[in-house]
């Protein structure tokens, strides 16, 4: 659907209506229903939020650099009056009363949500196979998977049914599904962005961030999204300046994690942004390993809460025990349950020791080798996956799946923002990511926009 | 041959603020059943803890009077089991790094040495029934320190004197009422 920036101004100028924008939206969306890429749709309150849009621009009101311009959220953020489904079973019938932050951001920016969007249950995945609502497909070969998490928000920007829409990242699930779909995706600094309203996996990972279809539009949501909340204690990071991109490292490990023809892909990236000097991270080798432990400890302790009492499905039983079994064996996944099963094993007290303090003991190793590398250099460079989208259905083993995460990982646990840039080819895009120091989101983002003029 | 008793005890005291411990529900004593909870203390998704800073002012000013250090460092765990009137599963309570460690309370001659004071965040009340039991989240959440002392009391008598004592301190200093029908002082003993 374009830049963000240049749809606002045609609205501002009159030459489209967010009536006409948001129709050609839900258009766009039912002409590509076979994507999968939407859990529920809600277009009498888009026509409606619309029609206010216009109304309000009509008598001089302008409500920010989003007013009028279509939107769609994750199903994993609260959107109040819509189901939060979060592509799992357990949540059916939940409806949340309120916005959350993020979307409340965009909300007040002026911007009109279209709909929700598919994801791996609870966000864990990397290919949006893992929804109780099916397989979400590429929009540039249906054969194949969007990625993911968020799924959903990639194929929906990549198909043009909305210039944006809002993923959260957790190892990778706004950057790995932009890079198979070829848009952008922004994992913005843990704690610059709200995760009130975020339905929890991880949360000393989640982050929301955006996905579009240009660097400048990532960053124009971003903006909006950003800054300190009362209902989220951790919302404390700011964005940084916009530094001109400078001395850039190319972490040996992760480049050598990839074929020859993402190899050449990163070295064209490399070469656009006029070269990068060879870092090495050598905790990377941890990164993966720890991510899954971690990840999968948090998860256990964040999905203890659905238990059928106060929201959600509920199997009745005779007993209460009973009754929490069997919703929680037929409400969850088996993604989901994996991961509970996971995390509550290296929780328990004769494995703590074992596998989560180790987890949490490599992710200060990684954080504090970043820290060093960023007194060297000032981003750093990799591909965002190891690969291009891969055939649906062909990832029966999660192990193998979860490789798919590789490269995505080490930000995410060293709490970085880190940005997905598409590399047009002739065959399926692979996506280019730039990383840079906490609180130094701005920068990366002037890094992007350069690399993605560069490539053009 | 005779034994001296030791005894280490545990106190709960609810802490005398207007709102629970992360989020801004009333903290008062009743109410009609699950009418004083929202998003953050029934555990609904998406719904995050935020401290509540009169309880931190309130939990130092104890630790202060006892005598105790206040850490630089202090921060919040989960601790983990499931029951119903645990709405997410988990407690938020403080296990690795207490706001206070160390104090003392003065029991006629003797200073009772304590281990550690922390904040934590009250369960929900189980009313059991004969064929069913009802759950009233509106003490779910309620902030409480919890007092830890060392295995230094050495009679029940001395324990006695011990919890008078506390109660007069801290009714002394504002934190708690201190109100034992109400549950705001409640006592665990270890002997």
């Amino acid at each position: 659907m374009g830049a963000v920036a240049e749809l606002a101004e045609r609205l501002r100028s009159g030459a489209v209506s967010s009536r006409d924008l948001v129709d050609a939206s839900l258009l766009r969306a039912e002409a590509t229903a076979s994507l999968n890429a939407f859990v529920c749709l809600d277009p009498d309150g888009a026509r409606a939020a619309a029609a206010q849009a216009d109304d309000e621009r009509a008598r001089g009101i302008d409500r920010g650099p989003l007013h009028g311009v279509p939107v769609a959220i994750k199903d994993n953020l609260h959107v109040a009056g819509l189901p939060t489904s979060c592509a799992s079973r357990i949540l059916a019938g939940f409806v949340p009363r309120a916005d959350a932050t993020a979307v409340a951001r965009l909300r007040a920016a002026g911007a009109v949500f279209i709909g929700k969007t598919n994801l791996d249950e609870f966000a864990m995945g990397s290919s949006t196979e893992h929804s109780a609502f099916g397989p979400v497909r590429n929009p540039l070969d249906e054969e194949r998977v969007a990625g993911g998490s968020s799924g959903g928000s990639a194929a929906a920007v990549a198909a043009g049914v909305v210039p944006v829409a809002l993923g959260s990242d957790t190892g990778g699930s706004v950057r790995q599904p932009a890079a198979f779909c070829g848009v952008v995706g922004l994992r913005p600094s843990w704690g610059s962005v709200s995760r009130s309203g975020l339905v929890a996996f991880a949360s000393s990972l989640d982050q929301v961030g955006p996905i579009a279809a240009d660097v400048d539009s990532a960053q124009l949501v971003l903006e909006v999204l950003a800054g300190p909340d009362p209902a989220d204690a951790t919302a404390t990071r700011s964005l940084g300046p916009a530094a001109e991109p400078g001395r850039i490292g190319l972490i040996t490990q992760l480049a050598d994690a990839v074929p020859p023809a993402g190899r050449s892909v990163l070295d064209r990236a490399v070469a656009a942004l006029g070269g990068a000097e060879p870092v090495s991270l050598p905790s990377t080798r941890f990164a993966a390993p720890a991510y899954y432990v971690l990840a999968s400890a948090e998860a256990a302790s964040n999905l203890a809460r659905f238990d059928g009492v106060r929201y959600g499905a509920r199997v009745p039983e005779d007993s209460l025990a009973a009754m929490i079994r069997s919703t929680r064996s037929q409400g969850f996944g088996r993604e989901v349950q994996r991961r509970i099963l996971l995390g509550n094993f290296v929780l328990s007290a004769g494995h703590r020791d074992a596998y989560y303090r180790r987890g949490l003991a490599a992710r200060d190793r990684l954080r504090s080798e970043f820290d060093v590398l960023f007194r060297r250099v000032d981003l750093l460079i990799s591909l965002t996956a190891p690969e291009t989208a891969f055939p649906v259905g062909s990832r029966p083993d999660p192990v193998a799946m979860y490789r798919s995460d590789l490269l995505t990982i080490p930000a995410a646990l060293a709490g970085l923002p880190a940005v997905s840039v598409p590399v047009p080819g002739s065959g399926l895009p692979w996506g280019v990511q730039i990383m840079g120091p906490a609180g130094a989101d701005r920068s990366v983002l002037a890094a992007a926009r350069r690399l993605e003029a560069a490539l053009g | 041959m005779s034994y001296t008793p030791v005894i280490g005890l545990e106190i709960h005291l609810q802490l005398a603020t207007a709102t629970k411990m992360f989020c801004g529900c009333s903290a008062a004593f009743g109410g009609g059943a699950n009418t004083r909870t929202c998003p953050v203390c029934l555990g609904f998704p998406g719904a995050l803890p935020v401290p509540n800073e009169q309880a931190v002012v309130l939990a130092t000013r104890l630790a202060l009077a006892l005598g105790a250090t206040v850490q630089r460092r202090s921060a919040f765990d989960r601790k983990s089991y499931i029951y119903p009137d645990l709405p997410k599963g988990y407690q938020i309570t403080q296990q690795v790094h207490p706001i206070a460690t160390g104090g003392a309370v003065p029991v006629g001659d003797r200073a009772i040495p304590l281990r550690r004071l922390h904040l934590e965040e009250d369960a929900g009340k189980s009313s059991h029934g004969p064929s069913s039991t009802t759950v009233d989240l509106n003490r779910a959440g309620v902030p409480l320190v919890e007092l830890v002392t060392e295995p230094a009391l050495r009679s029940p008598a001395e324990a006695a004197a011990f919890m008078k004592q506390v109660r007069r301190i801290v009714r002394y200093l504002g934190v708690s009422d201190g109100n034992m029908e109400q549950g705001s002082l409640r006592c665990d003993a270890n002997v």
